[in-house]
């Protein structure tokens, strides 16, 4: 149970990291490229959003194949994990998504 | 002491770009809007750009001389900014000439406008000499700048 509740917290920083570490950075690579920042990491947040939930999952496949020995084996715990991960992960997503969302709202623009 | 070296630069370039995200996150609300601005005057510039070509075909098509420029040179010997504050306040006085028919410009009120006026710029005066004016559809007016004490 332990284990089970330390890789909720893991998949949820990991996806908000993901999503605030590439805003970020990618806002100091619009600056450096003369591109208006804010403007990029908002772009940038909606794109990478998804590919944050597959990171923090470590990757597509070993998630999918539990949701298919989970649904076609009958293993509900095991589904039920992987849907409670996911739904951690797209949380941290999430999370990070609207941190930057709301930094925009300071803006006087 | 390679190791410690390493480890002393790695700290150096977290620090580094660390510090490049605080910097990005204090000044990208003032770089968008920069941004915008510059969009904005870009298209009003566009939009300007276009009457003025149909103002032009127009103003052929009338067979008149019509003062289509304005250009001030300014000898100043000072801070470039203050010498652009100087030259839009020429600008302003002067705005009026262009648009207007070549027959009815006066050189001389020109010259009254601009000669010994003075201006002040960030509580410094500054006296204006008119050196030359040019009067054709493009006028040239040479303003020496000076700063009074």
């Amino acid at each position: 149970m332990l284990i089970f509740l330390q890789n909720i917290l893991y998949n949820l920083f990991i996806s908000m990291g993901v999503i605030l570490g590439g805003c970020f950075f990618g806002g100091i690579a619009a600056t450096f490229n003369g591109h208006p920042p804010l403007k990029t990491m908002l772009d940038l947040c909606e794109k990478i959003k998804i590919w944050a939930i597959i990171v923090a999952l470590g990757g597509t496949f070993p998630s999918f194949k539990m949701l298919e020995v989970g649904i076609f084996n009958g293993d509900i715990r095991g589904l039920f994990k992987q849907v409670i991960y996911i739904l951690s992960a797209l949380t941290g997503a999430q999370l990070g998504y609207r941190l930057i969302y709301y930094l925009e709202g300071l803006s006087k623009l | 002491m390679n190791k410690k070296l390493f480890y002393y630069f790695t700290l150096f370039f977290l620090g580094f770009l660390f510090g490049l995200v605080c910097m990005n996150l204090y000044q990208m609300h003032a770089l968008d809007r920069l941004y915008r601005i510059q969009n904005q005057l870009t298209n009003q510039l566009m939009d300007k750009e276009i009457k003025l070509e149909r103002l032009n075909e127009s103003v052929k098509k009338q067979n008149t001389v019509v003062i289509k420029d304005l250009h001030i040179t300014l000898k100043f010997d000072g801070n470039i900014l203050i010498k652009d504050e100087i030259e839009k306040n020429i600008q302003f006085y002067l705005s009026d000439l262009v648009g207007r028919e070549l027959t009815n410009i006066d050189g001389e009120m020109i010259y009254k406008v601009l000669q010994k006026r003075i201006i002040e710029v960030d509580n410094k005066q500054f006296q204006l000499t008119v050196e030359y004016i040019i009067i054709s559809e493009k006028i040239s007016i040479v303003v020496k700048a000076i700063l009074l004490k």
